[in-house]
Order: C-alpha cells, then structure tokens, then sequence
C-alpha cells in the first residue's frame, strides 16, 4: 500500500522538471481558473446589489449585500428544494439498489451473453429525451401522474441506470475472484459474500456512482420542465422563474443559483475522499 | 459452484424493500401537497410571468390572503417564454392546474376561441365597485373577443423614445417632440461617442418574436409596411419594408450597443440605466425601471418622447398584462375575487402607498392619471398615457387581413414571428443583408398564408 502510495507522487516530481512540465503546471492553472471564473463570478454577484451585478467595466469591490439571498428565499425556494431533495435521493437510492445487482450479473458471476446486455443499456442512452418526450408526456398525462414527483423519481432512475450498472460493474471487475473464493472456502453464503466482502471493497465505487447520479438528477431541467408545473417543480426550474424580461435580474439569479449549487457541492467535499478512492479503484490489485 | 448458490430469495427481498422505500419517499411528498378546497379554503394557483409587475402583486397578496381568509393563493412564476410554453401545453392538453394565467393581449383572442378562457362578464357587471368604465378603453378592447371580456389589465403599456438628457445636451442637440426614424438615425449619429462607451441607441436585436420583431415591426408600419396585404400575399419585399429594415440595421449595426443582436429588453435596460446609450425605443413600461434610482443611473435624467413615425403616423404598439381565468378552473368564484382585487382601483392605491408610486399599475385606469401622486413620481406618465390611448393595432398604412404592430395577431405569429427574427438578429451581425430577410420573410409567410388566411375566416 505504501509502494502505491509513494510511487506516483516520486513520479510527478520527476515529471515537474524542465520547462515543459512548468509551463504544463501553468497551463493547468490557467485552465483551472477559468474553469472556475464563472462559479467565482456567480458568487461575488449574488452578494451584489442588483445594478452593482450589471455595471462596465464589472465590479470587483463593492459593498456586499444579503439581500439577494433574502429575496431568493422569499421566493418560496423550500418546497422546490423539498422536490428536488425527495426526487433525486429516492431515484439513487432506486438506481443503486437495481444497478448493484445486475452490475453482480454482468461481473462477477457473467450472465450468458453478458456483451450483448452492456450493449443494450448503453443503447438506452442513445436515444435523445426529446425525441421521446411527448409520448412521456401523453403517457404520464392518461395515467395521472403528470406534475407528480413519482414521475420525476422513475424517469431519473431510467436515466441514470444505464450509467450506474456500467460504472459500478467496473468496480466490480476489478476486485480479484482469489478474494470472493477465499471467503466462500470460509463458508460464506451469497449475501455475507455481497456485505462482507464485496460491499466493502466497492464502496467507494458505490459512493461515487450515487453522487454523480445525484448530480445529474439534481440538475436536471427537461423532463421537470415539461412534466411539472406546480407542485412538483424543482429547483433548476426555480433558478429560472428569476429570468425576467423586463428588469434586471442577475444579482438574485446569482444568488438563488448559489444555494442551489451549495447541496452538490457540499454532497462533493464530504464525498471527496470517497470519490477518489472511487475512481483510482484499480489500485486495489 | 453449485454449493455455494446464491440465495436468490435474500437479495430479491433486499432490492423490493429498497424499491418500496424509495418509492413510498417520493410517493408521499407529491400527495401531501394537493390543491383546491380542504377546510373551507380554496387554494388558487396562479401562473404569473418574471416581470415586474407580477413581483408587486406576489409581493402584495398578504393584503389579498388577509382580506379573503378562506382564500390562499399559491404561485408559479415562468420567464414570458416558458410561460407561454407552459400555459400552452397544459390547457391544450386538458391538463392544467392553473385557476389564474397571466397573459398578453395576443393570447387572450386566441385562447378565448379555443375555449380555453372563462368570460368574466357577468361578474364585471354584477362588481359595481370594478368600475369597467375607468378602464383604459384602448387596452380593453385587446382583451375581448366575441364581445365578450376574457382578462382584468394589471398593467399597460404602448411604445416611447427615451433618450438621455445629459448626454444629448453635452452633444448640443435637441429632441423633437415628434420624431421621425430619420431624425433619430441623424441624432444617433450625433450623440454617439464611442470612445466613452456610449452608444447612438438601444433596439431589442434577439432572435425571438418578442426581441427584435417588437423593435421592427414598429418601424415598418412607421414606413407605411405590412405583412401580408389583403389578400394574404407576402410583402415583405415591398419597397417600405425594406425602408424599414434598411433603417432599422443602419441603426444597429453603426449606433447600437455591442452584441445588439442578442439585446432584449434587460440589456437594453442595463445600456441606458447605465448611461451606456443615448436613445432607447421600447415600452413605455420601461419607465418606471429607467426613473427606480437604485437600479438605474440616470433617474431623473430622462426625456420622453411618442414612438418615432415616418409616413405613417399610426405606430404605437399596445401591449397589456392581464388576469384571465381559465375554463377548467373549479375555483371561478374565488379567481373572480383574486382578479377583481388585483384590476382594482384601490390596488392601484396600494401598490402605489406600499411599494412607492413608481410601482402602481400604468396605463390600465382612467383614473391613475388623476392621482398627483403617481404623476410626480412618473415623468413619463403624460407620453405613455398619450401613446396608449393613441394605439390602434388595427390600423395600418393600406388594408391587412391581420391586426397588430407589435405582434400579429394570429395564433402561428408566434412561430413565423421568430423564424424571421431569425434571420433579422442574423443581418445585425452581418451574416445576412436586407435583400435576404425580405426573400427569406416571404418564403416563410407564404408557407403561413393558407393557415393564417384560414383562421381569420374561422375555418
């Protein structure tokens, strides 16, 4: 473990040697920050009076203000956060809990014709949602279900299996068949082999799989746009109720953005380490 | 292998717990939150467009919810576009859960003949204290149809030229209290100094009927243009719709603000509130954003004058946000009651005493321009009543099937509108010349003749 652990770090020095890896360094600084502009920018406007937010030349002092924040929460911002928490916690809990198995399937114990059903979900994501989208919507429309976070719940959950399976599936490939045997010669049944053994060793994979399918069903605009309209919106489309025509409107924008960013970002630090060790998980051999 | 089998049974059991559970989840959130009557309050729902006007009156509905206690009102609030997407949709297809829709008077027609809108007749004539009379008799008409009401103006609103004081007296000019798009082209020229960062003038340049169709159609009819004539063939090759073009490109190509073809109305608020242009052409609902002190840099700066003309003097476009309530609403008695409130004179009080002057509801009531107080607070209020009750959407230089300045009121405007402003955003970049859009133009409204031709004659 150490070995690993060093070994990559000696090489990244030796590669930080001579102009090429400095100006490489400088390059990914330069990318970094501006990459990182726009969510800086959003930031410092949310704290901004409203005219302040849309001077030339822009400002970068000014004096800061609350009262975007007050107006975005004045906004009714709670049941739209209610939605959007509800609707992308249950469909990864949904999406983990049916991609682990069949990530199971496609892995460690090879279904036949195992290529052909990869192949299969990958498909599923190939046809775009808005060549579908109208059939959802009379569908959901006959049933009743229309403006229902239930919707939202099994159309993100079909949107982020694919993914799921594919990825955690990958994790699953990587953990040595020595370690499954070994346990089984230790007399372990199915399920303490799943929680005992390979649970534990993909975790961090799991981890990584549910925060980017948080993600995706956290930002998602299209589907809630056209099957929500008032009592299960979610956030994305709160952000937009700010876009006026006749005003301006950036600094609240900014600001009702930032707090809606704040839960992924969040979700992000706390799942750091694990995402990480996640996505190195090849390291285990 | 075989000894070591999978218990099947275990992880089908494990997967349906967690499936029920996710699913109970979300299942239960969407049914706390129902709608209509429980305990003797109705909850209304009101879909409400991201302008202004709608925050004053989300702002004020404590004082309505006090004075209605069994009434609650819940809102949703859409940017115009998706909003009209949205209304759309859902009453198209049955589905709609709105009581109250804020629209325009381009929909109100329309929705009114497909259904989708309740008359509220009847309740205007029994509501003595709404005093129809007092409405603004330009906008009112735009919300009939059939000789019926369908909508209660919150607020109102015709076209105006605002333009810089400072500036255009540190340039040694002067305004003419009616100017033609010639003179404002001679005077953009003047007052342009791009060395400070100002700009001759600010036009909505967008790709949308909304955006710089709203700025052009104006100067067509200004010329004395028209869209089809009155036998629904194409004129958008005519010799004054290209006047038109030719004048509305010069302007934004060598006196507009930088990026004009993606202006709406909040970059050019932002132009002119910050000083950035001489002139702006656009609602006279911009006023009171342009005098609001702490968003703009220029209150109390600022000269209004009519909408430029040029041969045709009929040129004031009329817009209006309304109130309607929907068909399918099971709350009509209650809704009545929310748009009674809100086209009220005493709403025009409150707005005025609660949020200050500058907010109360324009062009919508007889009786505002009365009150002092709204006068002294509104510079613009004279140009903008004047333009409003000069504005006649019905009337243009030679007969039209069709009506409208500002949009057409036809229910396909919506999509050919936006096809050429297409091509109009395009020409302000350079990527396409006059000669181009009128060819494209009339391709596009001859595809559109035969649909639109139909609806006017009711088939």
């Amino acid at each position: 473990m150490t070995a690993t652990a060093i070994r990559p770090r000696s090489r990244a020095r030796v590669r930080r040697r001579g102009v090429g890896g400095k100006l490489l360094t400088a390059l990914t600084w330069v990318l970094a920050v501006v990459m990182f502009f726009p969510f800086f920018w959003m930031v410092l406007s949310g704290f901004k009076p409203e005219a302040a937010a849309v001077t030339s030349p822009p400002q970068f002092f000014f004096q800061p203000t609350l009262d975007q924040f007050a107006i975005a929460f004045d906004n009714n911002f709670l049941p739209y956060f209610i939605n959007s928490v509800t609707a992308s916690v249950a469909s990864v809990l949904l999406v983990i809990a049916l991609a682990l198995p069949a990530a199971y399937a496609l892995a460690i114990r090879p279904i036949r014709k195992w290529r052909d059903v990869m192949f299969f979900l990958l498909t599923t994501r190939m046809l775009p949602i808005a060549g579908a989208i109208i059939p959802i919507y009379l569908i959901a429309n006959s049933l009743g279900i229309l403006d229902r976070i239930v919707t939202l719940v099994i159309l993100y959950t079909a949107m982020n299996l694919p993914l799921a399976v594919w990825l955690i599936r990958s994790f699953l490939i990587e953990i040595p068949m020595e370690v499954i045997e070994a346990s089984r010669v230790d007399g372990a049944n199915f399920f303490q082999q799943l929680t005992r053994v390979i649970l534990p060793m993909v975790a961090p994979g799991l981890a990584a799989t549910a925060l980017l399918c948080f993600i995706f069903s956290w930002n998602e605009f299209f589907l809630a746009r056209s099957l929500t309209s008032v009592d299960a919106q979610t956030v994305p489309l709160y952000l937009v109720s700010f876009i006026s025509t006749k005003g301006l409107f950036w600094a609240k924008l900014s600001a009702a953005s930032l707090l809606a960013t704040l839960p992924v970002v969040i979700a992000g630090l706390v799942a750091q380490k694990q995402l990480v060790r996640g996505l190195s998980l090849g390291a285990i051999k | 292998m075989s000894t070591m089998h999978p218990s099947k049974t275990r992880i089908v059991q494990f997967g349906a717990v967690a499936v029920g559970l996710a699913l109970a989840v979300s299942g239960c959130t969407a049914s706390t939150s129902g709608s209509s009557s429980t305990d003797g309050v109705t909850t209304l729902t009101v879909a409400t467009a991201s302008v202004p006007q709608f925050d004053d009156i989300r702002a004020l509905t404590k004082q309505f919810e006090d004075a209605n206690p069994d009434i609650k009102v819940k809102y949703v609030n859409l940017p115009e576009d998706q909003l009209r997407d949205q209304l759309t949709q859902g009453v198209a297809t049955g589905s709609s859960p709105f009581d109250v829709v804020s629209i325009g008077p381009y929909e109100v027609p329309i929705w009114a003949k497909n259904g989708w809108l309740s008359s509220i007749d009847d309740q205007v004539q029994k509501d003595t204290a709404f005093d129809e009379q007092d409405i603004i008799p330009a906008v009112l008409n735009g919300l009939e149809y059939d000789d019926k009401l369908y909508a209660v103006p919150i607020s109102g609103e015709s076209s105006m030229l605002m333009y810089n004081k400072d500036i255009f007296a540190a340039a040694g000019v002067t305004m003419p209290e009616n100017p033609t798009w010639d003179q404002v082209r001679e005077l953009a020229a003047q007052v342009q100094d791009t060395s400070k960062n100002v700009a001759g003038i600010c036009l909505r340049g967008d790709a949308s009927w909304g955006a710089s169709m709203a700025a052009l159609n104006p100067i067509i009819n200004a010329y004395g243009g028209t869209w089809y004539d009155d036998d629904w063939n194409p004129q958008f090759s005519s010799p004054a719709v290209k006047k038109a073009i030719d004048m509305y490109l010069d302007l934004q190509q060598n006196y507009g603000i930088p990026d004009a073809s993606t202006a709406g109305f909040p970059e050019c608020l932002t132009a002119f509130g910050q000083g950035n242009a001489a002139m702006w052409f656009d609602a006279t609902s911009a006023g009171s954003s342009v005098e609001d002190a702490a968003t703009s840099t220029v209150a109390g700066k600022v000269g209004y004058v009519a909408a430029p003309v040029e041969s045709w003097n009929g040129n004031g476009w009329l817009w209006s946000w309304n109130l309607a309530i929907t068909e399918t609403s099971k709350n009509q008695d209650a809704a009545w009651k929310y748009l009674a409130f809100f086209g009220s004179k005493d709403y025009v009080q409150l707005a005025g005493t609660e949020l200050g002057w500058e907010h109360a509801p324009a062009a919508t009531r007889t009786s505002t321009y009365g009150i002092q107080d709204y006068l002294d607070a509104a510079p613009f209020a004279d140009v903008s009543l004047a333009a409003v009750d000069n504005a006649d959407p019905t009337d243009h230089a030679t007969p039209t099937p069709y009506s409208g300045i500002l949009f057409l009121s036809l229910p396909s405007y919506q999509d050919f509108g936006t096809q050429i402003a297409k091509h109009v955003s395009a020409a302000i970049t350079g990527a396409e010349t006059t000669d181009q859009i009128s060819e494209a133009a009339d391709q596009i409204l001859g595809k559109f003749a035969e649909e639109n031709r139909d609806w006017v004659d009711g088939k």
